[in-house]
């Protein structure tokens, strides 16, 4: 039972930036307190404790997506904040974050496998926003052939390896793999 | 030239003296007394006063029967708002009506929740056509009655304001049409009957001069079997009372708050001080009573967090149930620095309204319940006992109880109670400490007497409410006001619920007390509605899993940031809500008035504004959180002036070109700044004095705390002009900290 309580888990709403009202973007001083008073209390009052930012850069530029994420974490610092790898400038407000989503970070969309070289310049990426941020939490998502439980195992097994929450999503399964008991 | 001079002074000064315009925060909160003895008992209480309160709205009921009030010239009144429903007695409806429309003629705002005084049921009912000047006055029409409601349907949702905590996008219940008639009444939530817009109705509408929600969709209520009353709003209640009332730009007093921390307090009933714990380590050494395991465990174990200890002066007062032990567990408990004294009454009546026209002989057919029949088997009251056989006066007891109260060794008596439990009690604390604070008992619904005996003795009083937020209590309408208020009497309201709540009265899921902390998470964010409390009984040493779980609790606590205090200073404080004023000085700036022991003044929606010390006094810090800017004052400047601007950078403190404070683990006071960057503060708190600071340079500071017994020198870098102090003193002791840019 008491297993049970302590086994916090982070529900985390999904925001789409770019669709946020453009207008309001025209003043970005405004846009941020609408994120900040409006938007966001109506994800938390739903009782999500964290977001994942997404679909951002076609809205903000970098400057903007800087002061946006280090805005919300200096008004609601308990929540959990997540934002994709690629995200421009990611590295300057890395300790402002808690998790990073990486598509696809071993295979392909056709559930190949990736080569090391691919691999290890992400792999890489992560590394530096670890150094940056050591509690960073790192959720990645990677399309495997069902059928296949070898390469699930390989997966698996890299994941553990650099400490990566993996999802392997195929056309009939989905199987979260959780190395951290705090996250899902 | 001189003369001149100062008749231009005589002009300022005067200007000012008739610019201050007073900000009214107060609503009429109109009840049927005939339905409902207790203001407590109503809609209003339960459900719209806490939401109102953090708008920054204090309310004051005021019963039909007893007639309406006089509103003209009433400064201080905001508005009205009334929710009755078919079930409750009216007064005379035209009498009623035109009262209404006299409040909206001077300027209040009225809302109607449910249905209006006016339309309850009577025997001269007015006419449609004389209703309707009502509606009309506030931009709205009403119309029919709409039944079959499977032909209608929720054709528009504001998603700011509705599907709040429950799904709104469906109407099931029969519905009276109302609708807005003036563009500048908001609508929130429109139903549609047999898809024809001449039936529209709008179920939620908020007016400059009044507002429109309909209670039975706006707040999902029913019986559950977890729970006696389940609840959960519709509507955003914070959202409307804000547009209602016109609150949001408005400064709200703010008791979850001091130094720019949430407020941490915990107060213990005393009951079961005298039980034997079930814990196997206690049971192989001597005896050991339940409130040894709480000193041992609870109190001296962590030193950093403050405890407010409610004895029942009956368990430790040797002519009732005191022993040499539970005397000597009491001193030890109250010799801690930890530990604040304070009451939890004399012989713990349970059934407070019992008391109230209280005789002797009231109290007899409950005596053969007590040991050795309470004070009937005393031959002392051998004449009341007698008197009690020609007794014909029955009195009902709350269901629930099987006695009025706990211990009845003597009559009840209302000073014994107060006065009598507090001597016993300060009795056996260390010289120089005294009970602080009496923390109600039983259905803690003390009548005014009985409150008005704390403030005689000069303590502070606190308890019921049980606040809860969390799996089973999944809805803000679980969390009850600040207070209570009780002919003119304040009750300031405990902010958390004991373990009775979780363990269904103590008597299965003892563990289930450990999910505290949710209500701690639900009740923080997004908004802040509460500060952490942890409130519980003695008896909750006796078993492992009770007592596991309030570890966790207080650990919990303690690993989060948080301003710890007194429960006697939160009782405190709570009355500053109550009876501060503002004045508002022109465009963002304000002067507060009579705050008492309140020094968080909250500002909603401020993520663009900030402090402008240069034309505020009496302003300690600011710090931006969730969306809001909490101003903390400083409690020797007795009416300060907060004035804001606009700035722009939204993620980190405001820059100033003077210190500031962001937030304080300790209470600071009485700040003097010789320099922009040498600050010299009185300090008193619990645990390590940390405090953060926002200093006009970067660099080395030298930090001195001067105490009594103490002379601490450290230095600290600030960097990006942020200066974070830690004063590591073990014990409560008042200092004097001195802040100095080393040169």
């Amino acid at each position: 039972m008491f297993d049970f309580l302590e086994k916090e888990k982070t529900p985390i709403a999904y925001l789409n930036v770019s669709e946020q009202d453009p207008e309001l973007k025209r003043d970005f001083p405004k846009f941020t307190k609408n994120v900040i008073e409006k938007v966001l209390p109506r994800i938390l009052f739903k009782r999500f404790s964290g977001i994942f930012l997404y679909n951002i850069t076609p809205l903000l530029n970098k400057n903007e997506i800087y002061v946006l994420i280090k805005s919300i974490h200096y008004h609601y610092p308990s929540i959990k904040i997540m934002v994709p790898l690629d995200i421009e400038g990611i590295e300057d407000f890395a300790s402002d974050i808690d998790l990073v989503f990486v598509p696809m970070l071993f295979t392909n969309s056709s559930s190949d496998l990736l080569s090391d070289n691919q691999v290890k310049k992400r792999l890489f990426e992560i590394e530096s926003l670890r150094k940056i941020n050591p509690k960073l939490t790192v959720c990645a998502i990677d399309y495997w052939k069902g059928s296949d439980p070898d390469t699930q195992k390989i997966l698996q097994k890299k994941a553990q390896e650099h400490e990566i929450v993996l999802y392997l999503v195929s056309e009939k399964h989905s199987i979260p793999f959780l190395i951290q008991k705090d996250h899902s | 030239m001189r003369v001149n001079f100062l008749f231009l002074l005589f002009l300022t000064s005067f200007s000012s003296l008739f610019s201050e315009t007073h900000v009214p925060r107060t609503v009429i909160a109109l009840y049927d007394g005939k339905t409902y003895l207790d203001s407590s008992d109503t809609h209003i209480y339960k459900f719209a006063d806490k939401p109102l309160n953090q708008t920054g709205i204090q309310l004051r009921y005021v019963d039909i029967h007893q007639g309406l009030p006089e509103i003209k010239d009433q400064n201080d009144i905001l508005g009205v708002l009334t929710w009755f429903d078919s079930s409750q007695k009216g007064i005379d409806p035209q009498v009623f009506l035109n009262w209404s429309l006299d409040v909206i003629q001077n300027g209040k705002k009225y809302v109607v929740i449910g249905i209006p005084g006016f339309e309850l049921e009577s025997k001269s009912p007015l006419s449609p056509e004389q209703t309707q000047r009502f509606w009309n006055s506030i931009g709205i029409e009403q119309g029919n009655w709409i039944v079959d409601t499977y032909l209608s349907k929720i054709i528009d949702l504001n998603p700011e304001m509705m599907n709040f905590e429950r799904d709104s996008s469906k109407i099931d219940i029969p519905y009276q049409i109302h609708r807005a008639v003036s563009s500048d009444v908001n609508t929130y939530a429109t139903a549609r009957y047999r898809n024809d817009p001449s039936f529209d109705a709008h179920l939620a509408m908020t007016g400059p001069k009044g507002s429109y929600l309909y209670d039975s969709y706006a707040l999902f209520t029913h019986y559950s079997t977890t729970t006696n009353l389940v609840s959960s709003w519709r509507v955003n209640p914070f959202n409307f009372f804000s547009k209602a009332f016109n609150t949001n730009t408005i400064p709200k007093p703010d008791p979850t708050t001091m130094a720019g921390r949430r407020v941490y307090y915990s107060h213990i009933d005393g009951d079961g001080w005298n039980n034997h714990p079930q814990l196997t380590r206690y049971k192989e050494d001597k005896p050991t009573i339940a409130a040894e395991v709480v000193y041992r465990e609870m109190l001296d174990a962590f030193p950093d967090m403050p405890c407010s200890v409610g004895l029942i002066a009956a368990d430790i007062d040797p002519d009732w149930f005191g022993t040499e032990e539970s005397r000597r567990i009491a001193k030890l408990v109250l010799a801690l620095p930890q530990v604040e004294a304070a009451s939890h009454t004399f012989t713990h009546p349970f059934d407070w309204k019992y008391y109230e026209d209280y005789q002797p002989t009231d109290e007899v057919s409950y005596l053969k319940h007590y040991k050795n029949k309470g004070w009937g088997g005393k031959k002392k009251y051998e004449d009341v006992l007698k008197d009690a056989k020609k007794y014909t006066r029955k009195k009902k007891l709350n269901e629930g109880y099987d006695t009025p109260r706990a211990f009845a060794q003597e009559p009840f008596d209302l000073d014994k109670e107060i006065a009598g439990s507090i001597k016993t009690i300060s009795d056996l604390a260390p010289e120089g400490k005294t009970v602080q604070i009496v923390l109600w008992s039983g259905d803690c619904l003390p009548f005014e007497e009985a409150i008005k005996k704390t403030k005689e003795e000069g303590v502070k009083n606190l308890n019921g409410g049980d606040a809860r937020f969390d799996y089973i209590y999944s809805s803000y309408s679980f969390i009850p006001p600040f207070g209570r208020w009780i002919a003119g009497q304040l009750q300031a309201h405990a902010s958390g619920s004991n373990e009775n709540t979780y363990t269904e009265l103590w008597h299965e899921k003892f563990w289930a007390f450990g999910t505290v902390p949710e209500t701690f998470k639900n009740s923080e964010t997004p908004i802040r509605t509460l500060p952490m409390n942890l409130y519980y009984h003695i008896y909750c040493a006796e078993k492992e899993a009770a007592l596991s779980a309030l570890i966790n609790n207080v650990k919990y606590a303690q690993n989060k940031e948080c301003c710890p205090l007194f429960a006697s200073e939160y009782a405190d404080i709570v009355e500053g809500f109550y009876s501060t004023q503002f004045f508002s000085l022109g465009e963002n700036k304000w002067k507060v008035a009579n705050r008492g022991a309140l020094q968080t003044i909250r500002f909603d929606q401020a993520t663009l504004k900030s402090v402008d010390f240069s034309s505020s006094d009496g302003v300690i810090g600011q710090r931006h959180y969730q969306g809001s800017l909490y101003v903390y004052l400083d409690q020797t400047v007795e009416t300060p002036i907060i004035a804001l601007k606009e700035q722009e950078v939204t993620y980190k403190e405001p820059e100033e070109d003077r210190s500031y404070l962001i937030e304080s683990r300790w209470k600071i006071w009485n700040v003097q700044m010789t320099d922009p960057s040498e600050i010299t503060i009185e300090a008193l708190g619990f645990g390590h004095g940390e405090m953060t600071w926002k200093v006009p340079f970067s660099g080395i500071y030298v930090i001195e705390t001067i105490g009594e017994d103490e002379h601490l020198q450290q230095e600290v870098e600030a960097k990006n002009k942020i200066l974070l102090v830690d004063i590591d003193l073990v014990e409560r002791k008042l200092v004097t900290v001195k802040i100095k840019l080393k040169k």
